[in-house]
């Protein structure tokens, strides 16, 4: 069956790149309502406090309004937004380039296995209530370990359920470099809350 | 048969997303046979529910989005009538 929608309207969006470009007001608001408290809620799951994540939220789509007339259409506006807030994160951590290449995660993971990729130290259970306030407490904490790289990789992937496809294009990784990030901040929260005794 | 280490992780790295069926199929094999990893599954999914509970309720005081909707869109006139 073919696709009888007009080329430039994807359903999904809540205007079209055209009227964004355009910079037409009523588009560039119906972006702000429909993104706004996507874009907040990711700002604080990348460990931003309150006040920070209202103050990059606000830059973010202040950038977005001064580059609508460059928004080509060819990514979502979503993924646009999402790339734009990261970037103003990593400006204020600058800590990009640290999470690259080496992460102490790598040898805590590698030291729990024997030679034969068997166990040496199997995961502990706890005992803990799966929903007690002090699990999330502990949660929150333990994903504070992280850098916000992996941070923001780690929310596009559970809480926005983005794809990969989609995370990679915010982040600028590939896919093989998504995995990694994952697999760091996982392991590294995982261990944490095993350290506390916390099931999560 | 694949070994711990290479179940942990391909399911902590999401590789089993798109994967071959065969190798989706030594995984579920070896989560059958091995308690530790079968924890370990669970537990590095409950991260992913805990976040969630964590940032996406849907519990935002419309006071914050309101005033962030205010200034973004305040600031988008004023550099309207500027240009």
């Amino acid at each position: 069956m073919t696709d009888a929608r007009p080329t430039g309207a994807d359903p999904r969006e809540p205007a079209t790149s055209e009227a964004i470009r355009a910079g037409d007001p009523a588009a560039l608001e119906a972006v702000v309502d429909a993104y706004l408290m996507q874009v907040l809620r990711a700002a604080r799951g990348a460990g931003l406090g309150a006040v920070q994540a209202e103050e990059v939220t606000q830059e973010t789509f202040k950038t977005f309004l001064a580059a609508a007339c460059r928004f080509e259409g060819r990514s979502r506006v979503r993924t646009f937004l999402f790339g734009i807030l990261y970037r103003k994160i990593a400006e204020i951590r600058r800590s990009q380039a640290r999470d690259r290449t080496h992460d102490s995660i790598d040898q805590v993971m590698e030291a729990r296995f024997a030679v034969d990729g068997s166990w040496v130290r199997p995961p502990a259970p706890a005992d803990h209530d799966l929903f007690s306030r002090e699990t999330r407490r502990a949660l929150a904490d333990c994903l504070e370990a992280s850098p916000p790289r992996q941070r923001l990789a780690f929310y596009f992937r559970e809480v926005e359920g983005l794809s990969t496809e989609e995370i990679c294009g915010i982040l600028d990784v590939s896919a093989t470099n998504l995995g990694v990030m994952l697999y760091r901040i996982r392991n590294r929260t995982r261990e944490c809350l095993e350290a506390r005794n916390v099931e999560p | 048969m694949m070994t711990c280490q290479e179940v942990s992780r391909a399911i902590a790295s999401d590789a089993l997303v798109g994967a071959p069926l065969r190798r989706r199929f030594a995984v579920r094999m070896h989560l059958m046979l091995c308690r530790h990893c079968r924890r370990y599954a669970l537990q590095i999914r409950a991260i992913g529910s805990g976040a969630r509970r964590l940032f996406g309720g849907g519990d935002e005081p419309s006071e914050t989005t309101e005033r962030l909707r205010a200034a973004i869109l305040r600031r988008q006139e004023t550099d309207d009538q500027g240009s």
